[in-house]
């Protein structure tokens, strides 16, 4: 202990160039942002050198255009979260898929794909559903997207 | 050859509906698939609808045995997003409140487990200590479900000197039959053939999959968030994480035990600290809440609790979202699942202290021998196929 989470940032971004930005979101808890496509990378260095092998969970936040992901990771060596972030567009959610780095995140994948679109590449239960019912609408968007709203999903699914 | 046993939703050992579908070779499992999915309510959706006081009671109501530790942490989500402080005497109340709630759910658990291996004498016993913290619980809140203790701000209702003294009371009380429990559980046979080496789960694998609570410290990872990133007053009340390393059921049993005797330890030392003063800081009933975002953890019965929120500058929410321990829990249990009997289903499920109706989904999961642990319904349809030709 007795290091301060601005002296961990600045290690972070030395160690993982991949990082576009890192800064402190709360006391004990650092929020680092990405680009999508270096998510993997991202997760597997600081997973690695910053015993941060617990994935908490993936928080999907619909930012109206793009879909903002949160992988929330716990570092052992320091006992702070480190929360990596990253966006990607609405129109076209795809993102690699973290399960070959952290196999734990495979639900938390499946429940986002679920409740937000993103298709996450590389995870093999894509096509399933983990928490909406098999016979949801095909044709429905996903239901946590903001310009979706509860009366018109009613409507849809109880026709009444 | 291998037979396929549907089990549930209306399920002969939980009380909450979920199905499990087992392929068995003689009385060995080869294969698992949860399905669990049966009581969604759209609780996130929900929340983003309506303001942040309406939450707090739609948050107490995603799970029926720790319902307090779900409004727990969604105040200290609120009040971080607010930047806001409360007052020292809510935080012991809200620390007894929580603890004595650990207490009641692991005693329930217990008592089911023993329930589970044909221990029916110890089920009826701890229950009925159980009932001394369902009556301290009942006269702190009112309620022996749904507490509604916690609100955005401090506490609603304040422990009086004479409660103080029940408390310390039932907590001498409990602590023997606890230690009896304690002392009973590595030695009485019945409880060591069918729990021990039974659902094996190694570090590597509750590490691998990111296992959670007493799951994750009965396999020996010293894991727990009141000690790794302590919130209200767990520093200050010197809390100690309790790890097995049977990394079996037995090791649940143990680690649930050993964090009831530590609750009663905490207890007892908010009891004796409180300080006087206000419990809460009055809010209105709208209110409007910065624009931020928070991130927050604490420790419930069943493991690492997850409220992520983002606020707009409004009244409501704009996204609230929920990470439940069972979730966390169920890669996990289908590990342990892998190479056991029939006969050790109940007790090895019941093992992970199963949560459905916080938890509520669905999940298809492939443990053959060799085979990759998860996989896609229609290559597991193939699979099927493939071996039993239809």
């Amino acid at each position: 202990m007795g290091i301060t989470p601005e002296e961990i940032c600045k290690d972070l971004k030395d160690k993982v160039k991949e990082i576009e930005k890192c800064e402190k979101m709360a006391p004990n808890q650092l929020l680092v942002t990405t680009s999508s496509d270096k998510i993997c990378e991202v997760i597997e260095k600081i997973s690695n050198n910053y015993n941060a092998y617990h994935l908490s969970t993936i928080s999907a936040v619909d930012l109206g255009k793009e879909i903002e992901l949160n992988y929330h990771l716990f570092s052992y060596k320091y006992m702070v979260d480190i929360t990596v972030r990253c966006s990607i567009p609405k129109d076209n959610p795809r993102i690699k898929s973290i399960i070959d780095v952290i196999p734990g995140a495979i639900l938390y994948e499946m429940e986002v794909h679920d409740l937000f679109g993103v298709y996450f590449e590389g995870n093999p239960n894509m096509n399933e559903r983990l928490i909406l019912p098999e016979d949801w609408p095909e044709d429905l968007p996903p239901p946590l997207w903001k310009d979706v709203k509860t009366e018109e999903l009613r409507k849809r699914l109880y026709k009444q | 050859m291998t037979i396929r046993i549907p089990v549930g939703p209306q399920h002969p050992a939980l009380k909450e509906p979920e199905r499990f579908i087992f392929y068995v070779e003689g009385e060995q499992i080869v294969k698992v698939i949860p399905r669990i999915g049966f009581n969604h309510r759209g609780i996130e959706k929900a929340m983003e609808e309506r303001t942040y006081l309406q939450d707090l009671y739609i948050s107490e109501r995603v799970c029926g045995i720790c319902s307090n530790v779900h409004t727990a942490c969604y105040v200290l989500l609120v009040e971080r997003l607010m930047n806001m402080e409360i007052p020292e005497r809510a935080k012991y109340i809200r620390m007894i409140v929580l603890e004595l709630e650990r207490l009641h759910s692991h005693l329930l658990w217990l008592g089911v487990a023993f329930h589970e291996i044909g221990f029916d004498t110890l089920f009826y016993l701890v229950w009925r200590d159980r009932e001394i913290v369902m009556d301290l619980l009942e006269l702190i809140s009112g309620n022996r479900v749904n507490y509604a203790t916690n609100t955005i701000g401090g506490v609603r209702r304040d422990i009086s000197e004479e409660t103080k003294h029940k408390i310390l009371k039932g907590m001498k009380l409990l602590l023997e039959r606890l230690k009896y429990y304690r002392r009973l559980s590595p030695e009485e046979q019945t409880i060591v053939k069918r729990t021990l080496g039974v659902g094996p789960l190694s570090t590597q694998d509750a590490k691998r999959l990111c296992a959670a609570g007493p799951t994750l410290r009965a396999s020996n990872v010293k894991s727990d968030v009141r000690g790794d990133e302590p919130y209200l007053l767990y520093k200050e009340a010197e809390f100690q994480t309790m790890v097995s390393d049977l990394c079996d059921v037995l090791g649940r049993i143990l680690v649930r035990i050993d964090e009831c005797i530590e609750a009663v330890r905490i207890i007892e030392w908010c009891v004796k600290n409180m300080p006087d003063g206000p419990i809460r800081q009055k809010l209105p009933p709208i209110f409007k809440v910065p624009e931020n975002q928070a991130y927050r953890r604490v420790e419930a019965p069943r493991g690492e609790l997850v409220y992520y929120g983002v606020s707009d500058g409004s009244e409501k929410p704009y996204r609230i979202k929920i990470r439940t321990p069972t979730l966390a829990n169920i890669p996990a249990l289908c590990k342990m699942l892998e190479n056991q009997h029939i006969a050790d289903i109940p007790i090895v499920v019941a093992s992970i202290d199963p949560c459905f109706s916080c938890t509520d989904r669905l999940v298809f999961i492939d443990i053959e021998k060799g085979k990759k642990w998860s996989c896609s319904m229609p290559y597991f349809k193939h699979l099927i196929k493939k071996k039993f030709g239809r």
